[in-house]
């Protein structure tokens, strides 16, 4: 029952309320069964008074009695027509996956045929033949609750057959009807239910107007809809008579409905949340003084400097901290790289520094862009100051581009916003760039829309807009990993040609170790949302850190020997929330101690050239090709 | 253990005006107790070749011989024969794992579709599986969402190993893992041909995991393989151009200055001749006098080049 202690009080008062209609169901004809029935000849036709709530009918009987009877036939006619529409159309929209591509198509077809078709004359045409009363509309609203139901379940069962699991399950030999059963139905089983709950409100109200136009349930059987037609003929005289079981009506169906949405949140609660544990309090352990020192050469003409950065989440357990505490700074004309795996908190960092954080918090002593602190500067100063002196390159160019305006609007649009340069001036400048960029018949390139560039010319593309306004600072996020490797070549090659004809600093942000070292000059290691370690490129094979040394290792590269084992790391990456006190690394770390984990080490030289956060840095017990390959 | 071979085999994709050849006629050779590299880029239609090759979808053409058995367009119990033999391990373990099943019920599964047995037989085969590809057999009883990527695509593999296999295709099996633990996963495939004498089709964008793992290379490009050799001759001496592009760009740093760069070709309109021509270094593009490249199919003559290379100006003949 721990689902239920996830469930607001709103959705607790609804599930109390569809527990008074189902007790209503069960209790109603013992309760008020006998006054439902008695004739009373002295009060024939009745106002509402204390002693006849809802007046009373014809016959004089009670109506507030016969309106908590007719609960359980009215909910049973919902809950038994849905079930059987349900039932139908489950076993029909599941019937595709077993069958060959025509056959396929002819079933779907005919669901879509049915769906189609309005319902109101189907249930009509059902009545007619099967004659009303109680089976008369059950069959009736079921048939023609099947064929939502049919196309619903096609519709989700089409898109878990096509899923990998179930064509690795079809490879191992499971026979179908099992694949149904323990594959499909099991995934298509929670999106139906929660639809399930909506059906039977839907069905209430159906056979309820069934009943109301006199074709439905019959007499001596009543439901809320026959109520409902007796009642309205003294509308004018006694309202309650209407009123009564219209307002019921209307409060089940509701009620029906809104419960169905709160199961469906408890239901999806039980999704596991990918094994993650309990975050405890690890997001607030303070951070020591000494990890504060600024990971760079310390020059004055550092592009970009960045004291203690922060970035925190709200989370379902009080507060994420995926990037905690983080120094940098990139010095004018230089190429930084940031190597790390997912969830180390790189690309976060990125997105502080630009102010692209969203729905978090980012707190940072610092940050400092051409030696001006940004956060002193409001907001259109630091737009401008952003807009024109640092550019950013995202993994997906075509999430950089608007698919709908043509590439050469979309390249000049900052400098014309931020520079004020005038439309032709600006295009030219444009072409000159994507020629720069290695792009042939720039011109042509620029009246076209995004979709027509093949991935490389668009990540060249969104290069030369970030170009335009002549920044200082590009930020690339994996700029090439959507790329294709000999594409992948050119864009950095291109990066590279930026950096070298006009002095602009590059960070890389990349969890490609070959593409890092190719390209950069320093190269900072994150895990865990902290830098472990800052290192020049070259002397990347004496790194300190164990984690940057694994790294290096676990990789296969064009020189790899192939009798020889990768080395390996074991466990998995640290998620920020999981992150422990001390190294965040100390769980896979063959080196690591008591103090490892007790301790977060600060980002010092530790008697290597370069700052590492370890306790036991390795470089000066052997070399990384020798210990590892 | 058998030989796996593979003639001329096309498979079609998409729909209506978009449907083409993502295969186009593949050769594939991939002895008894071999690794087969296979790699190319996005696009090239090596994860459909991979779908073909173990009956996922139906083939257009050509053939899949198993000891010279032809199961393209199997139905029935070949179909069945062939889908146990060879097996498919794919890109995403979390796609391919069933996320409401737990690791046994997913790995004994397979062990039931083809062997009878009792549920302690059944467990104890699931903790043999688990044990062979370095998995705690405790897991059996933890749902997908509990384990880690590397641990997850274990997984997959011992359900695919379930059913004793002759061939596996690893269908980019570690490029949707975190680099950390690429390098175990890749030990693992290594480990489990020399112990199991599998034979392994390994499929990557990756030419230096291509390189770790194989005993022979194909390279595919735009639904063919232009180049199909040892690894040592063809990362030796590769006779396609776009194979020695692919070699550069694994190796060398990045050029220094931006390259220019041709279109891309349409696979829904591959260019004349040699699908190549468009983006080669040494085309038609750059040497207008080799007009033979936009009038002849450079895989014609293909088997009597060295490594099979479909290039008009590849370098040296069979055997030489």
């Amino acid at each position: 029952m721990s689902r239920l202690r996830m469930l607001t009080l709103g959705q607790r008062a609804l599930l109390a309320a569809l527990g008074l209609f189902v007790l209503l169901a069960v209790l109603g004809p013992v309760v008020w069964g006998h006054r439902a029935t008695q004739l009373d000849v002295l009060a024939l036709d009745q106002g509402a008074s204390s002693a006849h709530p809802f007046g009373t009918d014809g016959l004089g009987r009670d109506l507030f009695a016969r309106t908590m009877v007719a609960t359980r036939l009215s909910l049973v006619v919902a809950a038994v027509t849905t079930l059987l529409g349900f039932g139908i159309g489950v076993v029909a929209g599941m019937v595709p996956l077993l069958l060959g591509p025509r056959a396929r198509r002819a079933v779907e077809g005919t669901i879509g045929l049915l769906v189609a078709f309005p319902s109101i004359l189907l249930v009509l045409l059902v009545v007619a033949i099967v004659g009303p009363g109680v089976k008369g509309t059950i069959i009736a609203l079921g048939i023609a609750a099947a064929p939502p139901a049919a196309r619903l379940t096609q519709t989700l069962a089409a898109a878990v057959g096509d899923s990998d699991y179930v064509a690795a399950a079809r490879l191992v030999g499971v026979r179908p009807g099992r694949l149904l059963r323990r594959h499909v139905l099991p995934n298509v089983a929670s999106p139906l239910s929660l639809q399930l709950a909506q059906a039977m409100s839907a069905a209430l109200l159906a056979s309820s107007a069934l009943s109301f136009l006199g074709i439905g349930v019959q007499e001596p059987d009543y439901d809320w809809g026959s109520l409902l037609n007796v009642g309205l003929d003294r509308i004018y005289v006694v309202p309650a008579a209407a009123l009564g079981p219209a307002a019921v009506i209307i409060l089940a169906s509701l009620v029906l409905n809104a419960a169905g949405n709160a199961l469906a949140v408890a239901l999806a609660g039980e999704r596991p949340a990918h094994g993650r544990r309990a975050a405890g309090d690890a997001g607030t352990v303070p951070v020591p003084e000494a990890a504060h020192a600024v990971a760079g050469d310390g020059a004055d003409d550092a592009v970009l400097r960045v004291t203690d950065v922060s970035v925190r989440f709200p989370s379902a357990h009080g507060s994420v901290q995926p990037v905690r505490g983080v120094s940098l700074a990139v010095g004018a004309g230089e190429r930084l790289g940031i190597v790390g795996e997912s969830g180390s908190g790189k690309s976060l960092t990125a997105l502080a520094v630009a102010g692209l954080v969203e729905h978090g918090t980012v707190e940072a002593a610092a940050i400092e862009i051409d030696g001006t602190e940004l956060r002193t500067l409001s907001r259109a100063e630091r737009d401008r100051l952003l807009g024109t002196s640092m550019a950013m390159v995202f993994q997906d160019p075509l999430g950089a581009l608007n698919p709908v305006r043509r590439n050469g609007r979309q390249i000049v649009e900052a400098a014309r916003a931020h520079l004020g340069m005038e439309r032709d001036r600006a295009l030219a400048g444009a072409a000159a760039r994507l020629r720069e960029l290695g792009i042939s018949a720039a011109e042509r390139r620029l009246t076209q829309y995004p979709h027509e560039l093949s991935g490389g010319m668009r990540q060249r593309a969104v290069l030369a807009m970030g170009l335009m306004t002549e920044p200082r600072l590009i930020i690339a996020d994996e700029p090439t990993t959507a790329l294709d490797v000999t594409v992948q070549r050119h864009v950095l090659a291109a990066l590279r040609q930026v950096n070298e004809e006009h002095g602009t600093a590059i960070v890389l942000i990349s969890h490609d170790m070959s593409v890092i070292r190719s390209f950069c000059e320093r190269v900072l290691v994150m895990y865990g949302g902290i830098v472990v370690e800052e290192v020049d490129a070259d002397r990347l094979d004496r790194a300190a850190h164990p984690y940057t040394r694994a790294l290096l290792a676990a990789v296969p590269d064009m020189a790899t020997d192939r009798d020889r084992p990768l080395a390996t790391i074991p466990g998995r990456a640290v998620a920020a929330e999981d992150a422990p006190d001390g190294c965040p690394f100390a769980p896979r770390c063959a080196y690591a101690t008591d103090r490892c984990r007790a301790e977060r080490p600060a980002l010092v030289p530790r008697g290597t050239p370069q700052p590492v956060a370890c306790w036991h840095p390795q470089a000066m017990t052997a070399e990384l090709s020798q210990e590892a390959r | 253990m058998s030989d796996l071979t593979i003639r001329g085999l096309r498979v079609r994709v998409g729909v209506g005006a978009r449907a083409f050849d993502a295969v186009d006629g593949v050769d594939l050779d991939v002895p008894s107790g071999s690794v087969v590299g296979l790699v190319g880029e996005s696009g090239s239609g090596k994860s459909t070749l991979a779908r073909g090759i173990v009956g996922l979808v139906p083939p257009r053409g050509g053939s899949v011989l198993l000891d010279a058995v032809d199961h393209a367009r199997a139905r029935g119990r070949r179909l069945a024969d062939l889908r146990r033999r060879v097996q498919l391990v794919f890109q995403d373990p979390r796609a391919s794992l069933n996320p409401r099943m737990t690791v046994g019920e997913a790995i004994g599964e397979a062990v039931a579709a083809h062997r009878r047995g009792s549920r302690q037989e059944r467990a104890a085969e699931v903790a043999r599986l688990l044990e062979l590809v370095a998995v705690d057999p405790a897991l059996a009883s933890a749902r997908p969402a509990r384990l880690s990527g590397g641990q997850r695509q274990r997984i997959a593999l011992a359900r695919a190993l379930a059913v004793r296999p002759d061939v596996i295709v690893a269908d980019e099996v570690t490029a949707a893992l975190d680099v950390s633990v690429q390098g175990a996963v890749l030990n693992l495939l290594r480990d489990l041909r020399r112990e199991t004498g599998l034979s392994l089709v390994v499929i990557s964008h990756d030419l230096a995991i291509v390189r770790y793992l194989s005993d022979s290379v194909a390279v595919m490009h735009l639904g063919r393989v232009v180049e199909h050799g040892t690894i040592a001759e063809v990362l030796d001496a590769p006779r396609h151009p776009y194979t020695r592009t692919l070699i550069e760009s694994a190796t060398a740093a990045a050029p220094s200055a931006a390259v220019p760069v041709g279109e891309a070709p349409d696979p829904l309109h591959p260019p004349s001749g040699c699908r190549y021509r468009l983006t080669c270094p040494v085309g038609p593009a750059h040497d207008a006098g080799r007009r033979i490249c936009l009038e002849a199919d450079p895989g014609a003559g293909a088997a009597e080049r060295a490594h099979r290379a479909a290039c008009h100006f590849a370098p040296g003949v069979a055997g030489g």
